[in-house]
């Protein structure tokens, strides 16, 4: 595997996890605590972020470490690669902005809009990384 | 696409993959991912491919008629 195919599987797995733990966390809040406006999930949700910056910091260091002389070569495939699953991304990211819209729109609490929001970027994300693994696999 | 980069690889001395991926400015994959017929290369990476072996891009490439 190229070096920017290790780190897209890298980033997929990373995302998956840490925002899956942050959603599985706030949905048993959900269900443990009636009302929305008193679940904390604004320290959770930044205490996520920063995690998910530290861990992929920390994990493309090591991916670099372990392969000094391809670390951070990229070339047109990989470009190429990166721009479609982008691409197919932006889709979903746009439908979470437009569900983000809606539910403003309806005054729904803003614990809801600010999870929607999250939501949509993550599974863009995952779609993104998701399309390029299979590119990267299958060939474009 | 087809392509006969890895017979002119070995014509050429047995040039390795990443010896390839080298000379043109492309990750070992990327040569690869050529050669199996999963990526089309670039006009400008097809013209640096043929260079390396000192042919023309037609004679490197092949595109299946109709």
């Amino acid at each position: 595997m190229s070096f920017q195919e290790k780190s897209t599987w890298v980033m997929l797995l990373l995302v998956t996890l840490v925002y899956g733990t942050y959603f599985v966390v706030v949905i048993g809040d959900v269900a443990a605590i009636p009302e929305v406006r008193d679940i904390a999930y604004r320290g959770m949700m930044l205490a996520t972020v920063v995690a998910l910056i530290g861990l992929a910091a920390g994990t493309h260091i090591l991916l670099a470490i372990a392969s000094p002389g391809e670390a951070d070569k990229t070339d047109e495939r990989d470009r190429e690669i990166n721009r479609f699953g982008e691409y197919i991304g932006g889709f979903v990211l746009a439908v979470g902005v437009v569900v983000g819209l809606g539910l403003t729109m309806l005054d729904i609490d803003h614990f809801w809009i600010a999870n929607a929001l999250l939501a949509g970027l993550v599974l863009s994300e995952v779609v993104a990384g998701f399309t390029k693994v299979v590119l990267y696999r299958r060939g474009l | 696409m087809t392509n006969e980069i890895r017979r002119l690889r070995s014509e050429a001395g047995d040039m390795t993959q990443a010896d390839l991926a080298d000379r043109i400015g492309v990750t070992r994959q990327t040569v690869i991912a050529i050669e199996q017929g999963r990526y089309s290369p670039s006009l400008e990476v097809a013209f640096k491919i043929a260079r390396v072996f000192g042919r023309s891009v037609d004679a490197v490439f092949g595109y299946p008629s109709d």
